[in-house]
């Protein structure tokens, strides 16, 4: 049978005579405690999840939650990777999990916008997250109520909800990671466990491709959690399945044609570049100014506390062997920071869960390392920093936030303009708006080939060809606050929408400063 | 507009339709049947407690005795040496009952009676009469043992001078009715299909026995296995019918309640070589596959009590045939579901057996270096490109093996081909008188 936690199975005993006492052991039970222990992180870290997880955050922040939702949507609908020509930006076995939970629901007819649909797939990535890390966390033989305290911290930090209710692959790559990293930590060192690690892990690269940064760290909790005589079987299965389930991707392409460039079609090739080498650097993360310091400002104004918690907790989990290989983990990815290259704002996401791991699993191990009186040596930082942290920072820091996003409503622009456009839009009429609302307009009636993603209308040729006089064949243009700040880089490609709203007027307008959204009609006699 | 799968928007060919769910289903069933094979294969890696449990330990004093069965039959150069060999085996009691024929074969028999003069512990047996085989051979000699533990030794191998001290102490400890100690071919350098045949045998007497003596569902091999002779003579002895007794045996007395325990210790295996021509060794198959289709079709195995139990005896008596088909079928799958443009899940669905068997290409190197640093016989680079490259040409011979041993058994035609051996210079395939 196969044991999911560490524990040792009680001894049994005689009803009759120890009767009291057997009855206060069963209650103890240690596999008892992590079950209650684990229903307790994954209900709370679902319910805070998905207490407002419709309204906050705004679904107008980024393109990207509505680009994987109609991809998603595409798939479904379509049989098609993407309601556009799919260019191997990413692999797609990301959303389509997404349209995997929109088929078997019918998540795209019963919800009110598509992006719900997408959400409703980061609360599962979320509760299947915290389950993972608790057992990762007792699985490296510490007490059930650190483990519980990895996950609460995770569940609970502000930058950490913000993100992970958003629709990005890498919440849905992280879960999988964490399955992968619970199962090569298998006590019993199953070579079976060893082989699902593999397989979790090659389906959260092809799920988003970064997660290969947690590859060393995994690699090491593989090799960590074998026995010397079976591990080269371990590894060479573990390397075999990576490789060749991985092969499945280039395969695909190849089958398609579309692995190497070539005129007239897109490339595996062309998107691996692109995402390799032409993306623009952010610049160094401490300069200000930088893009890169923008991002990280806005994480650390999301939340410090579970960051810095993970950074200094660091030089702990390195000096205990067997918190060594979530330290890489940790570690490897806040290195990458300090490299001069694209730092996309969701690149916290893979952090987060490991930095609470870092923060608590090796204060756990102190707590239980010493014996006598030299314990209370090592226990005595441990509470300091529990009571400073739980007492002072968190009630002064995550409270507030916390409050803010469960309750604040964002999205209510969004919403209002949509149902503007819906009621007061001619369904024959072109559009030009952000992929947020592709899919919802679509499926208020609006032909797919009338609602154009702005972004498509500069950058792919079959778009451009049912525009052919550009922005004279837009009828209206939405422009959310986040296409405004696109808007004012010269080099972005959005002429299209840009000279569409240059010549034409504001109709309706719903939200202010970062939540704004407006619609323009186009004139098309202007000059 | 064509979509990125692939397929047209203007109705579909029915016969890609068609072809694109075979092509389906067969890839899933051998991607299942693949690594089935290949998780059976490693069982003795599963866990760190299944590879302790697969090697000996300390041996107990011995408490049993034992009546080794040799059945001869044209061993000429080998017989003499085995048997003296066997009289020096490190155990206080055991007899050594050779059993040739009393009618024919003269030689062998003329050779099995200067050794029952020159050895104390051996004595003749003879058999008589039409269709000799080997299980008439046991059965004649079995009403002779005395012993408590009767073995089945082949009058070829060469077993370890401790091998009985070993059994002994497994018997004893474990309780176990049956036990199975290793066999090992040992020339993997002869030739490319010599090499797969002897990593065939560490998978199987290393992990798969193992594995099957676990779920008490075994199916012996006919080599250096030893039995309860109380529990022998309660069943009867071996099925003269079969053309695979051994395993007949060990699914009949599993379905009895037998308990097995398997042994392979590599300084205890009994080694043996490979048929001499591939004609030998797919002749050698066919019987082996058509004795485990004649198990399968005598049914004793539905009486196993669990559902669990009875899956795994009929897959494994089926899994010969069913084996050899994956070879042959994964490259297949991919060039039909190409050939014939099928939508590209499809295609891509259909690499996976064969993405499969690389995998477990890259896990029986790495068995050929352990087998080779296990036994001392160190492994060149041509050698680990023989083994790749001989992958799937040997499933081919295995599944030219397969498809005749279906034809004879649907033939009805049970005649008893004995495999040569290179071990004397003369190859004599008898076929058993009709």
């Amino acid at each position: 049978m196969t044991a999911l936690l560490p524990v040792a199975q009680p001894a049994r005993r005689d009803e009759a005579p120890q009767r009291h006492r057997a009855r206060r052991r069963r209650v103890l039970d240690p596999r008892r405690l992590d079950l209650a222990l684990i229903a307790l992180v994954v209900i709370v870290a679902g319910v805070v999840h998905a207490w407002g997880m419709f309204r906050y955050p705004s679904m107008t922040i980024t393109d990207d939650e509505g680009t994987y939702v109609a991809q998603a949507w595409a798939v479904v609908n379509w049989g098609q990777l993407g309601h556009y020509t799919y260019w191997y930006d990413h692999p797609p076995l990301g959303w389509i999990q997404i349209a995997a939970w929109g088929w078997i629901t019918d998540g795209f007819h019963r919800s009110a916008n598509a992006i719900q649909v997408g959400r409703e797939v980061m609360l599962i990535a979320k509760m299947v997250a915290a389950a993972a890390m608790y057992v990762l966390a007792r699985r490296l033989r510490v007490q059930p109520v650190f483990a519980a305290a990895a996950v609460l911290l995770f569940a609970l930090s502000p930058l950490a909800l913000h993100y992970s209710r958003m629709v990005f692959l890498d919440n849905l790559a992280v879960a999988w990671l964490l399955i992968a990293f619970a199962l090569a930590a298998s006590p019993h060192r199953r070579l079976a466990a060893h082989v699902g690690a593999a397989a979790c892990f090659t389906v959260a690269v092809l799920t988003k491709e970064t997660a290969l940064l947690l590859l060393p760290g995994l690699v090491y909790q593989l090799l960590q959690g074998s026995d010397p005589r079976t591990r080269r079987y371990s590894a060479t299965l573990f390397g075999s399945v990576v490789l060749l389930g991985g092969l499945l991707y280039p395969l695909f392409a190849a089958l398609k044609n579309e692995l190497l460039t070539g005129p007239g079609h897109v490339s595996l090739q062309y998107g691996v570049s692109f995402q390799l080498l032409n993306r623009v650097g952010s610049g160094n993360i401490f300069s200000p100014g930088s893009p890169a310091n923008g991002v990280a400002t806005s994480w650390i104004e999301l939340d410090w506390v579970l960051l810095a918690l993970g950074l200094i907790a660091l030089p702990l989990a390195a000096i205990f062997r067997r918190t060594r290989p979530i330290a890489v983990a940790l570690g490897l990815q806040m290195a990458l920071l300090l490299r001069h290259g694209y730092l996309p704002d969701p690149y916290v996401i893979a952090m987060l869960p490991f930095a609470a791991l870092v923060a608590t699993v090796p204060a756990g191990l102190l707590w239980g390392r010493f014996h006598g009186r030299r314990r209370w040596l090592a226990r005595g930082p441990v509470v300091a920093t529990v009571l400073v942290v739980v007492g002072l920072v968190l009630p002064a820091q995550w409270a507030p936030k916390l409050d803010a996003q469960l309750v604040s409503d964002p999205n209510a622009s969004f919403v209002q303009a949509q149902d503007w456009i819906k009621a007061n839009v001619p369904r024959t009429d072109t559009l030009l708006v952000s992929d947020t609302q592709w899919v919802d307009l679509v499926e208020a009636g609006f032909a797919p080939e009338k609602v154009v993603w702005y972004f498509k209308a500069d950058t792919d040729p079959e778009v451009q060809a049912r525009l052919p006089t550009a922005w004279r064949d837009v009828d209206y243009v939405v422009f959310t606050a986040d296409m405004d700040k696109i808007a004012e880089d010269p080099t972005a490609d959005m002429q299209t929408a840009r000279e569409a709203r240059r010549h034409g007027r504001p109709v309706a307008s719903f939200g202010s400063g970062n939540q704004e959204i407006t619609v323009y009609r186009v004139d098309k006699n202007a000059a | 507009m064509e979509g990125a799968f692939g397929c047209r928007d203007e109705g579909r060919d029915v016969v890609t339709a068609v072809a694109a769910v075979l092509i389906a289903a067969v890839s899933a069933a051998l991607v299942v049947v693949a690594v089935h094979a290949l998780a059976l294969q490693l069982y003795a890696q599963w866990t760190p407690s299944t590879l302790d449990g697969v090697g000996a330990r300390t041996p107990r004093p011995p408490q049993r005795s034992f009546s080794l069965i040799v059945p001869a039959r044209d061993e000429l150069g080998v017989l003499m040496h085995t048997l003296r060999r066997l009289d020096a085996l490190d155990h206080p009691s055991f007899e050594v009952l050779v059993v040739v024929s009393g009618d024919d074969d003269e030689a062998t028999r003329a050779l099995a009676e200067d050794a029952e003069r020159a050895i104390d512990r051996v004595r003749v047996v003879h058999v008589f009469g039409p269709g000799k085989n080997k299980p008439k051979a046991l059965n004649a000699a079995l009403t002779y043992c005395a012993g408590d533990v009767v073995g089945v030794i082949d009058a070829e191998s060469l077993v370890a001078p401790e091998l009985l001290a070993y059994v002994d102490s497994r018997f004893v400890e474990t309780g176990a009715d049956i036990v199975q100690s290793g066999v090992q071919l040992m020339n993997y350098e002869t030739s490319w299909w010599s090499l797969q045949n002897c990593l065939e045998y560490f998978f199987w007497f290393r992990s798969r026995l193992h594995y099957q003596a676990a779920r008490s569902f075994i199916t012996l091999g006919g080599n250096t296995v030893f039995f309860s002779r109380a529990k022998l003579l309660e069943h009867n002895g071996w099925d003269e019918s079969c053309l695979a007794e051994d395993c007949e045996i060990g699914v009949r007395l599993s379905v009895a309640g037998a308990t097995t325990s398997v042994l392979y210790e590599p300084s205890l295996v009994t080694r043996e070589e490979t048929p001499s021509t591939v004609k030998a060794l797919i002749k050698q198959r066919v019987r082996w596959m058509q004795g485990f289709l004649q198990t399968f079709r005598k049914g004793e195995w539905r009486a196993l009590p669990t559902r669990g139990q009875r899956l795994l005896a009929g897959y494994t008596l089926a899994m010969p045939v069913v084996q050899a088909a994956t070879g042959v079928f994964a490259p297949l799958a991919i060039v039909v579901a190409i050939a014939l443009k099928t939508p590209t899940p499809v295609a891509l669905f259909s690499f996976l057996p064969l993405l499969v068997i690389i995998a477990t290409t890259a896990v029986y190197a790495l068995v050929l270096a352990e087998f080779s640093a296990m036994y001392d016989r160190p492994a060149k680079l041509r050698h680990y490109l023989a083994l790749v490259l001989g992958m799937i040409p040997y499933q081919l011979l295995l599944s030219v093996a397969a498809v005749w041993a279906l034809v004879r058994y649907l033939r009805g035609d049970n005649r008893w081909d004995k495999t040569a051996h290179a071990g004397r210079h003369l190859e004599l395939v008898l076929e058993g008188a009709q």
